[in-house]
C-alpha cells in the first residue's frame, strides 16, 4: 500500500464509490434490458435504423436483438451482486462506446435531413426509454461510461459477493478485512490490516 | 478477459433459451425480416433517387394506391362481397388501438398466428391492399413479401403508402374491434 495514498485512492478504499456506481449502473441496465426483452421486434427495428450492422446475412442483426437485452440484464444483476465486476463493466463500457457515437451520427443525420436544431432533436434511440432528447441521452451515456470505468479500475471489493469467494481462495487477490486489492497478502490480509494495532503507552 | 467471456457466454445461453421458449414474438435467428421481396418478382415498382448524383433505385417493388383510391375501394360493393381485402401490417397493440374499418391484421414479424386466416381471405381476391404506420414505416412492404412467398398473385397486391398516419390525419373513421 502507498505510504500516502491519494484522495481518490482513499475514497476507493472505502468501497463507497464502487457501490454507488454498481447500484446506479445495475438498476439502469436491468430496467433498459427488461424493456427491450419485452419488445424484441421493436428493438430489432431500432437497431436496423442505425445501419451499423448489415441486414444480410440476417444472423448478425437478429443475434444482437436476441442477446443484447439479456447481456444488459445479466451485467446489471452481477454488478448489483458484486460479481465479475470488471467483465460486466467492460461490456457496458463497450456498449456505451458504440451506442453513443451511433446516437450522435443519427442525430446529425436527422438535423441534415430536417433542419431541426441539434438540441431540439428527439427520437426513440432504442435503449428502452422511448423517445428521448438526443443530447441529454448522449450526456447520460457519458456519465454511465464514467461509472463503468470507476468499476473497472476500482481496487476495492468491499460490499461485493466476489469478496466472499476471495476468502475461499488460498491465494486471495483482495484483503479479507478491508476488501482492497493486495497482490501479496499475509494470511489473507493486506500489509496494513496485517500489522498489529499500536497499543497506547503503559504508565510506568 | 475470463470475466468478459463468462458474462458473454452466460448471456448468450440465457438469451437463446428465453428466445426459444418465448413462442409468440420470438426472433428467428436466420430470417431476414427486412427483405422487400424484390428478388421474387421481376416488375419494378415506384422509384426513388437517393441523392442528386445517385442512381435511382426501386423503393419497393409493389404497386401503390393513393388515399382516394383506397376510399373508393372500400366503398366498392365488391369489397363487402369479399372480392377485395385490406390488411393492417402493424402489431397487436397498434391494431387494437384503432385500424381502418374492415382491415384484418397480419403482423409480418409474428405471422404464424395470422397467416392461415389471412390467406383464406385474400386468395382469390382481386385486390389486396396492405398498410402500416405510414411515413418511414416499411412493415407493409415486408407483409407484401410474405404474401408473394405464399403465392398470392403480384398483380393483386397493392400498398397504401400513406398508411395509418395519413388516414388519421384526414380524420377518417376508425374501428377498434378485431375483424
Amino acid at each position: 500500500m502507498a505510504a500516502n495514498p491519494s484522495i481518490l485512492r482513499r475514497a476507493d478504499e472505502t468501497g463507497i464509490p464502487l457501490l454507488i456506481a454498481r447500484l446506479i449502473l445495475g438498476v439502469v441496465f436491468i430496467y433498459m434490458g427488461l424493456q427491450k426483452v419485452g419488445h424484441p421486434i421493436e428493438f430489432l427495428k431500432q437497431i436496423r435504423l442505425y445501419e451499423m450492422v448489415p441486414e444480410s446475412p440476417a444472423i448478425f442483426l437478429n443475434a444482437i436483438a436476441v442477446v443484447l437485452p439479456w447481456l444488459e440484464i445479466l451485467c446489471g444483476i452481477v454488478l448489483i451482486l458484486g460479481l465479475y465486476l470488471r467483465g460486466a463493466a467492460a461490456w457496458l463500457a463497450l456498449m456505451l462506446c458504440l451506442f453513443t457515437p451511433a446516437i450522435l451520427l443519427r442525430t446529425l443525420a436527422i438535423r441534415a435531413e430536417t433542419g431541426t436544431p441539434f438540441f431540439q432533436i428527439a427520437f426513440d434511440c432504442g435503449c428502452g426509454t422511448g423517445v428521448v432528447v438526443a443530447w441529454s441521452k448522449m450526456l447520460g451515456n457519458v456519465g454511465m461510461l464514467v461509472l463503468s470505468l470507476v468499476i473497472m479500475f476500482s481496487g476495492s471489493r468491499r460490499f461485493c459477493m466476489a469478496l466472499w469467494f476471495e476468502r475461499l481462495r488460498p491465494d486471495p487477490s483482495f484483503c479479507h478485512l478491508c476488501g482492497y486489492a493486495a497482490p501479496k497478502t499475509h494470511v489473507g490480509l493486506c500489509k496494513r490490516c496485517a500489522q498489529p494495532p499500536e497499543l497506547p503507552a503503559q504508565p510506568a | 478477459m475470463v470475466e468478459l467471456f463468462v458474462v458473454a457466454a452466460a448471456a448468450v445461453a440465457i438469451a437463446s433459451v428465453a428466445n426459444a421458449v418465448r413462442g409468440s414474438g420470438s426472433i428467428e435467428w436466420t430470417k431476414n425480416y427486412f427483405d422487400t421481396g424484390a428478388g421474387l418478382i421481376s416488375v419494378e415498382g415506384p422509384l426513388e433517387r437517393l441523392g442528386p448524383t445517385e442512381a435511382v433505385q426501386p423503393k419497393h417493388p409493389y404497386q401503390e394506391v393513393t388515399f382516394d383510391e383506397l376510399v373508393a375501394l372500400l366503398d366498392d360493393p365488391n369489397t363487402a362481397a369479399g372480392l377485395n381485402a385490406l390488411i393492417d401490417a402493424r402489431s397487436d397493440e397498434h391494431y387494437e388501438s384503432g385500424h381502418i374499418p374492415g382491415a384484418i391484421q397480419c403482423d409480418p414479424y409474428n405471422i404464424e398466428p395470422y397467416i392461415d386466416d389471412v390467406l383464406a381471405q385474400v386468395m382469390g381476391a382481386e385486390t389486396v391492399v396492405i398498410y402500416c404506420g405510414g411515413g418511414d414505416c416499411e412493415d407493409s412492404v415486408f407483409m407484401c413479401r410474405e404474401l408473394i412467398e405464399a403465392d398470392v398473385p403480384y398483380e393483386a397486391i397493392y400498398l397504401y403508402a400513406g398508411g395509418w398516419k395519413e388516414w388519421t390525419a384526414k380524420n377518417m373513421p376508425v374501428e377498434e374491434e378485431r375483424e
